[in-house]
């Protein structure tokens, strides 16, 4: 008879113990333990690898570091620590599509591709008649879109090691400049709710580019499908496959390329 | 032998101690029962001031705006069954939200029977008819209860009781049409009338009260239970409104003639209302200069048409909920604490529906270059939030740490008059002419005016696919999808796979089981058997 109560209890407990299950959800990949993901290499070797766990590659963000002169060079530093948001191809090809699709639309020329923006910088002329008679205003105009890539990119590049349990101090977010040209951004560590329970919900970071404005409703924000991955020289973290590369910004930049001759 | 004795010792005490207890539960009965309620008023005393009738009134249109709100309905049927919004994975009643999308409506969750349950517009249907009978006999009790407001009140309950039929027809098909009250403690069972009687019945009372419908209800040195007609702007059912479920039912029944003939007389007298195309500004703010605002400007209530609000007094959040609005599925972070929304229009379809970058309601805007956050709020994420109606609160700028919401329903407006009309003329052959309303709606979203002969090559067909695609851009997130989808398939024929869905009666819902069970005389609809 006692036998038979203990072996039902172990059975109960075992019951018991089986019913618990894994609280992660559909809702992200980020996994809720706190323990970092630590790669073996830098920054540049974690890009150039990719990521098989997520699927994902960075082909188009390397060849954007590859292409805009010193970029690689300091993101290969050792001695300084950098905190990179990964961008997945899919980012670029989105943000390539939309441009190309306004582009379209308002018949500024064919498809653009990431090498076409890898040129010199170049000065345009433009000559009007000026406001007494015989007299001519020269206008000269300035581009360089290498250098106008180069500040999209550098917002995915911060300085230090930013990571989650750096960001918990600022419940509110970290307000931080971007490495190159010191453009505002803001890094949101979010857990979601985990009706109560402290430290449990998942867990996500929010990488927002202020457009120039305490307003937050007026940024645009992107959010990581994974985070905390250590590197030898900084921290990297991943954003999600629907971000928009550029934050929505590729227009604004490129939408005139090819008609910098025609003035209005 | 000795526990024998014992045995039969306990029985004899079993069976007094059973009686013991029987005489106690009879004595504990008293006539509670039978005790006059005092702490509610009686039916007496209720039909004899003129309080009574405001409050019977009221509670029609508050009735109404609880049948169609109920479990967010009117969005479910409308937006999600309609198809452009997508459920996020993980959301609340995910599964329910799917099959919702999905057109398969025989679930056994709660929530679903609960849809498929009528009883939520019975309840207003039956308190409009305790009105129609009962309110009379104010007038001899109550001398303040002129018999000019009788008839405007009168007037309302029937309306609203017909703008119930309809709005039932449009989701069961046939219904049981019960015209009278039947508040005599009689439960008689009543059978399904055919959608085409009841649908009758809803225009021959709206046609017979329109005379007495007003454009805005009393005037400043007349008012009408003590307020401004401006006070009444957008709340009460005025001859606009009754010409626009007019034009709605025939539009449903296919009668296209009728909806030209109504939404001509709505369009000519938009002024009278002090209704107005809305601009995209005041169409998606979600403060007093939002359309979409409970307690919206004076110069833009009369724009809502057929309209259920949610006052709030300031921040008293009077009548503001949780559920009943869009927002309860749309809203997330950073708007409210909830870190995705249930339901939202993914990246895709906003690309595709919205297939002009000049469009104000999404497309670039020409100073910044960016997406416009006028329908949608943050492209760079996954899931994008559907904003376009966001009054959190009472709509000013307020955290969201208290999530309830104070949107109106708006059921329509004058650019869904307008494009109805569009449609309409297409339908009666008058694709030229349909290029007015069409263009009317396209100028004010930022959109080039299009030519019958060049952007449709005088091919109706093309036309009225560009008039419902027109209406899925407008009108997204507001309940009209499914509907349009149905009409739009009426009128092309273009997916026999709906078509035929359509004929065999699945466009329609189930019949809960609740409502099965308690009257024999209904069948369920026949496409769900």
């Amino acid at each position: 008879m006692n036998v038979l109560k203990y072996i039902g209890c172990i059975g109960l407990a075992c019951a018991i113990l089986a019913s618990c299950k894994d609280y992660d959800s559909a809702y992200s990949d980020v996994p809720m333990t706190n323990n970092a993901i630590v790669f073996d290499g830098s920054i540049l070797e974690y890009l150039e690898q990719g990521d098989p766990d997520l699927g994902v590659d960075y082909d188009s963000m390397l060849f954007v570091i590859n292409n805009i002169p010193g970029l690689r060079d300091s993101l290969a530093q050792t001695n300084n620590l950098k905190t990179v948001f990964a961008v997945p191809n899919s980012c670029f090809q989105e943000a390539m599509l939309r441009l190309n699709n306004y582009r379209a639309e308002k018949e500024r020329g064919g498809p653009l591709s990431l090498q076409d923006f890898m040129i010199e910088p170049f000065v345009v002329i433009e000559e009007r008649p000026g406001p007494v008679p015989d007299s001519t205003i020269i206008i000269e105009h300035h581009y360089d879109y290498r250098l106008q890539l180069d500040s999209l990119i550098s917002r995915y590049i911060l300085e230090g090691d930013i990571n989650t349990q750096s960001l918990s101090d600022y419940p509110d977010g970290l307000d931080t400049r971007e490495f190159k040209f010191s453009y505002l951004m803001h890094v949101l560590f979010q857990r979601q709710f985990a009706s109560g329970i402290e430290n449990m919900g998942q867990r996500r970071i929010i990488l927002s580019d202020k457009n120039g404005t305490q307003l937050d409703e007026m940024w645009d924000r992107s959010e990581t499908q994974a985070i905390d991955i250590q590197t030898h020289n900084g921290y990297v973290h991943v954003l999600v496959n629907g971000h928009e590369f550029g934050f929505s910004k590729l227009i604004a930049n490129f939408q005139n390329y090819g008609n910098e001759y025609i003035f209005d | 032998m000795e526990k024998m004795i014992n045995s039969l010792t306990l029985e004899k005490y079993r069976v007094r101690l059973w009686s013991c207890m029987f005489v106690l539960v009879l004595g504990s009965c008293n006539k509670m029962v039978d005790m006059d309620v005092y702490h509610a008023a009686s039916e007496e005393e209720q039909w004899s001031k003129i309080e009574d009738a405001r409050s019977g009134l009221m509670g029609i249109y508050g009735l109404t705006r609880a049948a169609l709100v109920e479990n967010n309905g009117h969005w479910l049927n409308g937006d999600v069954r309609g198809g452009d919004f997508t459920i996020t994975n993980g959301a609340r009643n995910e599964s329910q939200l799917a099959a919702i999308r999905a057109n398969k409506l025989m679930n056994p969750s709660p929530l679903m029977s609960q849809f498929s349950n009528w009883r939520r517009f019975y309840a207003a249907i039956n308190a409009a008819s305790v009105f129609i009978e009962r309110a009379p006999q104010i007038v001899e009790k109550d001398r303040s209860y002129p018999e000019s407001n009788l008839d405007l009140d009168i007037a309302q309950a029937r309306a609203l009781r017909a703008f119930n039929y309809f709005y039932m027809v449009r989701i069961w098909g046939d219904v049981p049409l019960i015209t009278k009250s039947f508040d005599n403690g009689s439960f008689r069972e009543f059978p399904k009338s055919d959608a085409q009687t009841v649908l009758n019945y809803a225009k021959n009372e709206l046609l017979a009260v329109l005379p007495i419908l007003p454009f805005e209800f009393g005037s400043s040195n007349n008012q009408y239970y003590g307020q401004n007609p401006e006070e009444w702007r957008g709340s009460l059912f005025n001859k606009i409104w009754a010409y626009a479920c007019l034009a709605h039912i025939a539009a449903w029944e296919g009668n296209y003639a009728d909806v030209e003939t109504y939404t001509k007389f709505i369009l000519d007298n938009q002024s009278e209302i002090n209704a107005a195309f809305t601009e995209i500004e005041g169409l998606v703010s979600s403060a007093a200069t939002g359309l979409f605002n409970s307690e919206a400007a004076a110069t833009l209530r009369g724009s809502k048409i057929i309209a259920f609000n949610f006052p709030a007094a300031g921040l008293r959040l009077v009548e503001n909920t949780q559920t009943g609005h869009l927002e309860q599925l749309t809203m997330a972070y950073p708007f409210v604490r909830k870190t995705y929304p249930d339901i939202y229009v993914s990246k895709d379809s906003l690309y595709s529906v919205f297939d002009d970058v000049d469009d104000l309601r999404f497309g670039i805007d020409t100073a910044t270059m960016l997406y416009k956050s006028n329908y949608v709020f943050n492209m760079n994420a996954d899931i994008p939030l559907f904003s376009k109606i966001k009054v959190i609160q009472d709509g000013s700028n307020v955290d969201g740490d208290y999530a309830v919401f104070g949107s109106a329903l708006v059921f329509t407006r004058l650019e869904e008059i307008s494009l109805l009309r569009a449609e309409a003329l297409v339908a009666l052959n008058r694709g030229a002419e349909a290029l007015i309303p069409l263009n009317a709606v396209r100028t004010i979203r930022g959109l080039q005016a299009v030519s019958y002969l060049k952007d449709f090559g005088q091919d109706d067909t093309r036309l009225l696919d560009g008039i419902f695609e027109e209406r899925r851009r407008e009108l997204m997130g507001e309940g009209w999808r499914w509907y349009d989808l149905i009409r739009r398939q009426k009128l092309l024929r273009d997916d026999p796979a709906f078509t035929a869905v359509i004929e065999e009666g699945g466009a329609y819902w189930p019949i809960a089981k609740e409502v099965l069970a308690a009257n024999s005389l209904i069948t369920q609809n026949i496409y769900w058997k």
